[in-house]
């Protein structure tokens, strides 16, 4: 496998993969083995069989010879020689026989003949005649020591014609053969020996070699260039067209082109698998173009899906009452929802609205599922609850019992949702409510905190037709307020799967209790991300707080410090104003509420900072202003401190109490009461 | 509030003019401590004064003891709404209102 992409790759790089060069090497390395077994066994067979023709020709010339010489007379020419007889040499017959031997040795290419006779123990070999005289090693009368090879031939007599191969003391190889000589009486009168040099055999087969050499050479060429040549043809040219193709195919779909033939006008018609290849890339081609086709139809429908899902989840969204205060002239309640959607249309939902100047109806609820269905089922649910309600808005069990039974009607999806209705009677904080199978709510008693109220839960809706659901009531004191919340509060999970759950939550409110409804749910969001961290979001988290302030009383909450005085004066006044109050009640209500509210800044809290509620009721029928100081600082009655002597001079009075009593003196009525934690001082006041 | 000085020789009159409270009142105690020196006669013209709380009436009793050893202070052009408040809290008694 290359490392490299095809693209990055040399010339010199791309020769490494290409199939002629392989085949080119692949032809020469297999020439190159098949020669050298055939030049091998070649070889072998030559010599073997020019070696034996050489050692039958020297065995018959010996034998010839051996024949043709008189044995008799070659005895007494051996014993002369032996007896060192000097004159047999200048002998005619001697000479004559010596130059007829000389002329076979010559005609016959012998590199040398010669007479002898080993001696009985055939361990040496005198000299009878040799015509080449110039060998003086040799020369008659001389006796040599014999190889082995040549000693186990005179031993062994019956195999003396055979010839041997004899490497001799230069070094070159002869063959060699002796036949006997016989005289009259039988016996040996000597040997006829014929030496062939083999100088002759090597020379011709290092000729065969180097003509077999260049030939096969020039064969393996000729061959590997045509194989090659052939490969090249019907199979490199088609696939390199192959690739080509297929490198112009991604270089026009990067361009955008819309071509379709790239491997089909290739018409390579090699018949075999290259053919099929191009055939099936072809169809490849064709289905990838469709697919592609698809894929941009399939691309366009999710988008429009996409831009569907926005409207819808915007549409949701507007369902819900989203802008806050939602009824900037009720000072009754503050209220305050907020819906985080897991996915981009939710099943959550949560609702509220007047059903007249009395009644609030509050409404959360989680349908099954999620998406679209969720969704649509949601919005069908808030119609009818709504509807319901302003119909007749007296019980929110019935109203829930109504609901029930108008989406079993026609519930074939199986669907459900669970929902808390709860109806506030603003003129006398009693709330109403009615559980169908929701998240228990929470509620805030003044000072108390917040506490889970573990009210009766019905079925959820949708489940059966003719389910009854049954009313229960919250008396809520001013100041008190509800929270209710789905199940995706409680089952928010972190990265650990561990679930935020109920006690969380709660402590989450009590660390904010007292606060605006914004403030409180806004609070607990943050601890639920805060507690969820990176982990993703599965399930739609939606709350909603209401607090109640008491029957048509505007509360204000400030920072208790003397600096908010101008505001709880401003505020304080707006009521007054609005009710047409006389000036001079309206100055003494002023100083009431500036002594009261300063003591509060001043005391109640010590260096600490903290909070004061002020709220104003005015009862138009009687004329009668009520104005209450909350705080939550050191339990103190201010009307309990006896009133100042009033009648003492200037140097023996001081201030202290002064205020206080102005208050008392100018109010209808005053009142102190320490409840739930807080300092609540009420006073009163016709207008 | 606005509080206006004229010094007519050793005679200090401060016109108060708005709301006397205890925003205001620091105000007021501030003017006092830097021109009660060397006057003998303090005299308080209330004439546009619309509300005034124990705040300001601590200034004014704490005025009214300078001027008890110093000389002589009053008060004139009281409203009805402040001079109810006088009445309720015996000012009346410590202050000479005119």
């Amino acid at each position: 496998m290359p490392t490299k992409s095809i693209r990055e790759m040399s010339k010199f790089e791309l020769m490494h993969y290409s199939l002629r060069a392989r085949t080119f090497h692949a032809i020469l390395v297999l020439s190159l083995v098949l020669c050298s077994f055939a030049l091998g066994f070649g070889i072998f067979f030559y010599v073997r069989d020019a070696v034996t023709q050489v050692e039958h020709s020297v065995s018959s010339l010996s034998e010839m010879c051996a024949d043709v010489i008189d044995g008799d007379q070659l005895r007494s020419y051996r014993d002369r020689v032996f007896a060192d007889d000097e004159t047999v040499l200048e002998d005619t017959g001697y000479r004559t026989l010596s130059s007829v031997l000389a002329s076979v040795a010559q005609h016959n290419d012998l590199s040398s003949i010669f007479i002898g006779m080993p001696t009985p123990d055939a361990l040496q070999f005198r000299f009878i005649l040799n015509p080449d005289e110039s060998n003086s090693t040799q020369k008659a009368g001389v006796t040599i020591d014999m190889d082995e090879g040549r000693t186990r031939t005179y031993q062994g007599i019956g195999d003396i014609n055979n010839a041997i191969v004899l490497k001799l003391t230069d070094g070159t190889y002869a063959c060699s053969a002796g036949a006997p000589v016989f005289a009259s009486d039988g016996t040996i009168a000597g040997y006829v020996v014929c030496n062939v040099a083999l100088t002759h055999i090597v020379e011709m087969s290092r000729t065969f070699v180097w003509q077999f050499v260049v030939v096969l050479a020039i064969i393996t060429f000729i061959v590997a260039f045509f194989v090659t040549w052939h490969i090249k043809r019907t199979v490199a040219a088609p696939i390199n067209r192959l690739a080509t193709a297929a490198a112009q195919y991604v270089q026009d779909k990067r361009e955008g082109k819309d071509t379709t033939d790239h491997f089909a006008s290739l018409n390579i018609k090699t018949g075999d698998e290259i053919e099929n290849l191009s055939l099936i890339m072809s169809d490849m081609e064709q289905d990838l173009s469709e697919y592609e086709k698809n894929l941009t139809a399939t691309t366009a429908e999710k988008e429009r899906i996409g831009a569907e899902l926005d409207i819808a989840s915007q549409i949701q969204e507007g369902m819900l009452p989203n802008i806050f205060p939602p009824f900037p002239d009720r000072h009754e309640f503050d209220i305050y929802a907020t819906m985080h959607p897991a996915k981009e249309v939710g099943g959550d939902f949560y609702d509220f609205f007047l059903i007249d100047d009395d009644h609030l109806a509050l409404v959360i609820a989680d349908v099954s599922g999620k998406g679209v269905p969720a969704a649509m089922f949601m919005m069908a649910s808030k119609i009818l609850i709504y509807n319901y309600a302003v119909i007749d808005g007296t019980s929110p069990a019935r109203i829930l019992e109504k609901v029930n039974h108008t989406i079993c009607l026609n519930n074939k999806a199986d669907m459900f949702v669970t929902v808390w209705l709860g109806i506030l009677e603003l003129s006398t904080g009693r709330l109403r409510a009615a559980n169908a199978g929701h998240e228990f709510p929470v509620v805030e008693r003044v000072g108390a905190g917040y506490e889970l109220l573990r009210d009766k839960h019905g079925v959820v809706i949708g489940a059966m037709d003719g389910v009854r659901y049954c009313d229960y009531d919250v008396e809520l004191s001013a100041g008190d307020s509800i929270f209710v919340y789905t199940d995706g509060v409680p089952e928010a999970t972190d990265r650990d799967n561990s679930q935020y759950g109920v006690e969380r939550m709660l402590a989450a409110l009590n660390r904010v209790k007292g606060a605006e409804c914004r403030t409180i749910l806004e609070a607990v969001k943050g601890d639920i991300d805060a507690f969820v961290g990176e982990a993703p979001q599965f399930d739609d988290v939606t709350m909603l707080g209401v607090r109640y302030n008491g029957a048509g009383m505007a509360r204000k909450t400030l920072l208790a410090r003397p600096e908010a005085l101008p505001e709880v004066l401003a505020f304080v006044d707006a009521a007054l104003e609005a009710a047409e109050c006389a000036p001079k009640a309206q100055m003494q209500i002023d100083v009431a509420v500036e002594e009261l509210f300063v003591n509060i800044a001043s005391y109640a809290y010590g260096a600490e900072r903290g909070t004061a509620v002020v709220g104003v009721g005015i009862d138009l029928p009687t004329r009668m202003a009520t104005i209450t100081f909350a705080d939550s600082g050191t339990p103190y009655d201010p009307f309990a401190k006896a009133d100042p002597d009033i009648t003492l001079s200037a140097e023996e009075r001081s201030v202290g109490g002064l205020g206080v009593f102005m208050v008392k003196k100018t109010m209808d009525e005053v009142a102190y009461e320490y409840k739930n934690g807080q300092n609540v001082t009420t006073i009163r006041k016709k207008i | 509030m606005t509080i206006n000085q004229s010094l007519n020789g050793t005679e200090l009159t401060i016109a108060l003019a708005g709301r006397l409270d205890t925003t205001t009142s620091p105000e007021l105690e501030t003017a006092l401590r830097t021109s009660l020196e060397g006057v003998t006669s303090l005299i308080f013209d209330m004439k546009e004064l619309e509300y005034i709380s124990s705040a300001g009436l601590r200034v004014l009793l704490s005025a009214q003891k300078t001027m008890n050893r110093q000389g002589k202070m009053k008060v004139v052009n009281v409203c009805e709404l402040v001079n109810e408040v006088f009445e309720i809290t015996g000012f009346t008694d410590i202050l000479t209102i005119e």
